[in-house]
C-alpha cells in the first residue's frame, strides 16, 4: 500500500518536471498587479503573490528547475565522486592518499561558505550554486565508494579473478561496480532530498536562481516580505517542497532497508 | 535437600522460526552435581542455558512447567527479583572473554556494578580476594584496569571470580574454555573443579567439548535438534553411548592410536523431519518408526552407574548394531 | 612539508606534543587553503569593486581614488601577500556597507549568532540524545511510533520554511513572540557588553529584558532544533539499538544489573562516541542553518552581515566571514576528536 503512494508520488513528481504546463493554471510570468496578494481561490489555488502572478503556476513550473537541478547535482556527484573513490580504493598507495586528502579538505568545507564565495565571483545564478552544491556533495561518495572497492577488492572472488588473468577494467566493470552502485543509489536518492533542501536554501539567500524565476527558493525568499500580508504565499510553497522532499527520503528509506 | 535446578518440559521457540529451538527439555541438577549439556552448534544448548536465566530477551518465547533456580521459581518471578536471583545465587560465565566485558569502563566497576552502591566497596574487596584465589597477579591493581590490559586467560579468570561474587549456589559455564589456547583450557578446567569443591557449587556446563566434559561433569545430558537424546552418568554414558547420535559424536573425537574406518556423517543444524526422531534422517539403524514416532526417553537400565535415558526406539540393540569408534 | 620532517624528528621523544603540532599544521593548512581560494575567487569578479565602493554617483576621478585607498590598483600578487600579512595582523580591511574594520564589525555580530548556534546545538543534542535512548529502549511503544513518523519527515523540512511558518503562526498571528530582531537594547536601556541580549539584559540586572531576550530566542532557536533533531535522534536511536545487542549487555544482565544502569552506564557511554562525531559534522549545516535564520528573522548575527555583505559584493566581509567560519569548523571537528580518548580507553596511549 505505501509502495503504491510513494510510487504515485514519484509519478506526480515526474510529471511536474516533465510537463508543467499540464498542471499549471496560468503563465508563471503573467503579471496582473490588481490581484496582488489575493488570498487561495478557486481560481488561483494557492492565491496571488505581490505582482498578481498565479503561485501556483510558479510552483509547478519552479518544480522543474528546483528538482531537475538537484536531480543533476546529484547524478554529476555520485559519478564524479564514485570514479573518484574507485580510482583512490583500487590503485591504492600514493594516489589514494593524495585523492582522499582533497577529499578531506572539501568534506570540511562548509557548503554555505564554497556557495558563497562562488557566487561572489562567478554571479549569483543558478549555475554557481549547482556548481558549489557540486563540488560539497562529491567527497561523500568518493568515500562511500573507496570503502566499497578497499573491500571488494580483499574478496575471494577478485583475487581469483586476477589470479586467472583478467584485467583491472573488467574486474572493475563487471565486479566492483555493480557490487558498489547499489548504495550509491540509496544515497543518491536520499541526497536529492537534501540537496533540494540546500539549493532553495541558497536560492533563499539571493545565491542562486534570481528573479523572476520561479524556483522554489526563490519564491519563498520573495514571499518573506509579505509574512503579515499572505501567509498562503510562504506557506504553501513550503508544503510542496517538504512534500517533494519527504518522498524522496521516505524512498531512499525504503531502498536503504530492502537492500540489507 | 531439594535440586538446586528443576526444570520441567522447557520450551524456547524463537520469532518467525518454524520449529521451537528447545522442546520438552527436563533435568534436574542436585547440590554439589555438576551436569554438562552437550551437543553440536545448533543443537540448543546455548539457548536452554539462556532460557533458564531468562536471558533471552523479547525474541523468543519461553514456556515451561516448572523452572526453579537456587530455590526460586524463575517462571513467574518479576524482572526486579529475577535481577536479584541473579546476582546473589547464579554466577555466570560466557564463552568469549573479550566480547563479555565493556571495553570502555574497569573490570571492577562492571562487576560491582549490580550490587546497590553502599555495598560497592565491601564487593570490591570480595572481588580482589577472588581474583587473587584464581591465579590474576597484582589482583588490586587489576581491578581497575581495562579489559583490553587482560589476556583472554585472564579475563576468563576475572568473569570466573566475578561469578562467585555473592557465595551463589549454582554456576553457569556457557563454553567458558572455548575462545582460549588449549593449555590455558586444562588450568581453567582444574580451576574449576576446584572451586566447585572449595565452595560446594552446583555446576550446569555447556560444552561441545566431550574432553573437556569428562573431566567435570558427574552427569550429562546429550541434546540433538532441541531435545535431549541420552541422559545420565559422564562415565557410563562416554564407555556404554547408547543413542546412535551419542555414539557418533564419541567417534568424532579424534583419536592418534587409529585410523578412522567408519566415515564421519556430516553435521546439519535444525531443519530436520517435521515428524518422528529428528536424527532419523542421520541415523545409520533407523526403522520406518523411527520416522513417523518421536521417540520418548526411557530408562536404560543396563547400566549400573545411575539412572539412564535414552530417547531411541531401538536404543536395547543400538550397542550391537553401531560399533563406537576410538 | 620539510618543516614538519625537521620538527617530528627532534620531537621524538615527545608524541604528543609531535602530534599536536602536526594537528595545528594541518589546520593551518586548511584555513591557508579557504582564504587563498576566497581571495582567488574574489579578485575574479566580474563587477568593478572601486566603482562599487565609491558609489554609483561618483565619477572617474573618484573611482580612481577609491581604488587607490583600498589598494587595488596595485598588481594581484601583491594585493594578495597585503591580505595575508593583515591577516596575520588581524586587519581585515574594511566593510564598504558599514565603513567600519572588518574585524570590529566581526566582534560584534558574533555574539548574538553564538547565542542562537549554542541554544540550538545544546537543545538539539540532548533532546536527540534523549528521545535516541528512549526510542531504543522501549522499540515497541507508541512513543517509538510517532518517533519514527516525526524523523523520517522532520529531515525534509528546510530551516527556512519552518522559520517562515512559525513567524506566521506565533509572531504573526498569535503574537507570543517578537517579529524580528533579538533584544532592542535602546528600548529597554541595557548596556551593549557581550552583544549577546541574554547576557547583557542579566548583566545589567534588567529582568523584563532577560525575559524579552529570551522570548525573541524562542522561534528561531526552534526553526534550528526541529530541522536538525530528526537526524541527531535517529542516529542516537541507531548506535544504542546496536550497543544494546552487544555480548556484553547480556553479560551484565547475567550479572544482575538492572537495565536502567546497563543503559547509562555501558551503553550510552559507547554509543556517544559515533553520535559525537556525527554532531560535529552537523555542525556545518547548523551553521548554514543559522544565516538562514538570521535572514529570517532580522537576527543581527554574522549571518545576516554576511547576507548584506554578499548582497551588496562588499567581498572584505565575505572573505572574513570565510575565515572564521573555517576557523570555527576545523576547530570544531579537533574538539570532537579529542573526545574520542575520553570515551574509548582502547585508544588512550599507554
Amino acid at each position: 500500500m505505501k509502495r503504491a503512494l510513494v510510487l504515485l508520488a514519484l509519478a506526480l513528481i515526474s510529471v511536474l518536471v516533465l510537463f508543467p504546463s499540464l498542471l499549471a493554471t496560468h503563465d508563471p510570468f503573467a503579471l496582473d498587479v490588481i490581484n496582488r496578494l489575493k488570498p487561495p481561490s478557486s481560481a488561483h489555488f494557492f492565491g496571488t503573490d505581490e505582482a498578481g502572478r498565479d503561485i501556483f503556476s510558479r510552483v509547478v513550473h519552479g518544480a522543474r528547475i528546483t528538482i531537475g537541478s538537484s536531480l543533476s547535482i546529484v547524478a554529476c556527484a555520485a559519478i564524479f565522486g564514485a570514479l573518484i573513490g574507485a580510482i583512490a580504493g583500487w590503485f591504492g598507495g600514493r594516489i589514494d592518499s593524495y585523492l582522499m586528502r582533497i577529499v578531506d579538505v572539501f568534506l570540511a568545507f562548509p557548503y554555505l561558505v564554497l556557495a558563497m564565495a562562488l557566487a561572489a565571483s562567478i554571479g549569483r545564478n543558478m549555475g554557481s550554486s549547482i556548481l558549489a552544491l557540486i563540488l560539497v556533495w562529491w567527497p561523500g561518495y568518493a568515500r562511500m565508494v573507496r570503502g566499497q572497492v578497499l573491500s571488494i577488492k580483499n574478496e575471494l572472488f577478485v583475487k581469483a579473478s586476477r589470479a586467472i588473468g583478467t584485467n583491472s577494467s573488467r574486474i572493475l566493470r563487471w565486479h566492483v561496480i555493480p557490487h558498489a552502485s547499489r548504495p550509491i543509489v540509496v544515497r543518491a536518492t536520499l541526497d536529492i532530498g537534501y540537496v533540494i533542501i540546500a539549493l532553495t536554501g541558497l536560492s533563499f539567500l539571493g545565491l542562486g536562481a534570481q528573479n523572476p524565476s520561479p524556483e522554489w527558493g526563490l519564491l519563498i525568499s520573495n514571499a518573506k516580505a509579505y509574512v503579515l500580508f499572505g501567509w498562503w504565499y510562504s506557506v504553501l510553497p513550503g508544503l510542496v517542497l517538504v512534500c517533494v522532499v519527504g518522498v524522496f527520503v521516505i524512498l531512499g528509506d525504503r531502498l536503504s532497508k530492502e537492500r540489507e | 535437600m531439594g535440586a538446586v535446578l528443576s526444570v520441567d518440559s522447557l520450551r524456547v521457540h524463537y520469532h518467525g522460526t518454524e520449529r521451537p529451538a528447545v522442546s520438552d527439555i527436563s533435568f534436574d541438577i542436585q547440590e554439589s552435581e555438576s551436569l554438562a549439556i552437550v551437543g553440536e552448534s545448533g543443537s540448543g544448548k546455548t539457548t536452554t542455558a539462556m532460557a533458564l536465566l531468562r536471558l533471552l530477551g523479547p525474541v523468543a518465547d519461553i514456556s515451561a512447567k516448572r523452572l526453579v533456580l537456587a530455590g526460586q521459581d524463575f517462571l513467574n518471578a518479576t524482572p526486579g527479583e529475577l535481577r536479584s536471583f541473579r546476582r546473589d545465587l547464579i554466577g555466570t560465565v560466557f564463552q568469549d572473554p573479550t566480547a563479555n566485558w565493556n571495553h570502555a569502563r574497569r573490570i571492577g566497576d562492571q562487576v560491582v556494578q549490580p550490587f546497590a552502591r553502599d555495598e560497592h566497596e565491601k564487593r570490591r574487596v570480595e572481588f580482589i580476594d577472588y581474583m587473587e584465589r584464581v591465579g590474576i597477579d597484582r589482583a588490586s591493581v587489576r581491578i581497575d584496569q581495562y579489559p583490553h590490559n587482560l589476556s583472554g586467560g585472564m579475563l576468563q579468570r576475572a568473569m570466573i571470580a566475578g561469578a562467585l561474587l555473592g557465595s551463589p549456589r549454582l554456576l553457569v559455564a556457557d563454553e567458558p574454555t572455548s575462545a582460549l589456547d588449549v593449555t590455558v583450557q586444562a588450568d581453567l578446567i582444574s580451576l574449576l573443579k576446584d572451586l566447585i569443591r572449595e565452595h560446594q557449587l552446583s555446576l550446569l556446563l555447556i560444552s561441545h567439548n566431550l574432553a573437556v566434559v569428562s573431566q567435570i561433569a558427574t552427569r550429562l545430558i546429550v541434546m540433538y535438534s532441541g531435545s535431549v537424546v541420552e541422559a545420565g552418568p559422564t562415565k557410563d554414558i562416554l564407555e556404554n553411548p547408547r543413542h546412535p547420535y551419542t555414539i557418533n559424536l564419541i567417534s568424532s573425537i579424534p583419536s592418534v592410536k587409529r585410523a578412522r574406518k567408519v566415515p564421519l556423517y556430516t553435521t546439519r543444524s535444525q531443519g530436520t523431519s517435521a515428524t518422528g526422531c529428528a536424527y532419523a534422517s542421520r541415523c545409520p539403524i533407523a526403522i520406518d518408526t523411527c520416522k513417523s514416532l518421536v521417540p520418548a526417553l526411557s530408562p536404560n537400565p543396563n547400566s549400573g552407574l545411575g539412572p539412564r535415558m535414552v530417547a531411541c526406539h531401538r536404543h536395547d540393540e543400538s550397542s550391537n548394531l553401531i560399533q563406537v569408534q576410538r | 612539508m620539510t618543516r614538519t620532517k625537521t620538527l617530528t624528528s627532534r620531537n621524538s621523544k615527545l608524541p604528543r606534543l609531535r602530534k599536536f603540532i602536526n594537528r595545528l599544521w594541518w589546520l593551518l593548512v586548511v584555513v591557508w587553503t579557504a582564504v587563498t581560494l576566497t581571495f582567488v575567487l574574489s579578485r575574479l569578479i566580474p563587477a568593478d569593486p572601486a566603482r562599487l565602493a565609491a558609489g554609483l554617483q561618483a565619477g572617474p576621478e573618484q573611482v580612481e581614488e577609491v581604488r587607490r585607498q583600498l589598494g587595488l590598483d596595485l598588481p594581484l600578487n601583491e594585493q594578495y601577500f597585503r591580505y595575508l600579512f593583515g591577516v596575520v595582523k588581524f586587519d581585515l580591511g574594511n566593510s564598504i556597507q558599514t565603513r567600519q574594520p572588518v574585524v570590529d564589525d566581526i566582534f560584534k555580530y558574533l555574539p548574538a549568532t553564538l547565542e542562537l548556534v549554542f541554544a540550538a546545538f545544546f537543545t538539539y543534542a540532548i533532546l536527540g540524545i534523549v528521545f535516541g535512548v528512549l526510542w531504543a529502549r522501549f522499540p515497541k511503544s507508541l512513543g517509538a511510533k510517532v518517533l519514527s513518523v516525526v524523523t523520517v519527515l522532520g529531515v525534509a523540512l528546510p530551516v527556512f520554511w519552518i522559520g517562515l511558518i512559525l513567524q506566521v503562526i506565533f509572531a504573526a498571528n498569535l503574537k507570543w513572540f517578537p517579529l524580528a530582531g533579538n533584544l532592542p537594547y535602546a528600548k529597554y536601556q541595557v548596556e551593549f557588553v557581550t552583544g549577546m541580549g541574554t547576557i547583557d539584559s542579566l548583566l545589567s540586572g534588567n529582568l523584563p529584558a532577560f525575559g524579552f531576550a529570551l522570548k525573541a530566542m524562542v522561534l528561531p532557536v526552534t526553526a534550528l532544533v526541529i530541522s536538525q533533531f530528526a537526524v541527531s535522534t535517529r542516529l542516537a536511536r541507531s548506535t544504542m539499538t546496536d550497543e544494546l545487542k552487544r555480548q556484553y549487555v547480556t553479560a551484565a544482565r547475567a550479572r544482575g544489573s538492572s537495565e536502567f544502569k546497563i543503559t547509562i552506564f555501558d551503553a550510552l557511554r559507547n554509543a556517544l562516541n559515533p553520535v559525537i562525531t556525527m554532531l560535529g559534522l552537523q555542525f556545518g549545516w547548523l551553521l548554514g542553518g543559522t544565516i538562514l535564520v538570521e535572514v529570517v528573522f532580522s537576527w543581527p548575527g554574522l549571518g545576516l552581515y554576511a547576507f548584506n555583505a554578499f548582497r551588496t559584493f562588499d567581498y572584505n566581509p565575505i572573505l572574513a566571514i570565510t575565515i572564521v567560519i573555517t576557523i570555527t569548523f576545523v576547530i570544531v571537528n579537533e574538539l570532537v576528536s579529542l573526545l574520542y580518548p575520553k570515551l574509548d580507553p582502547r585508544l588512550r596511549s599507554q
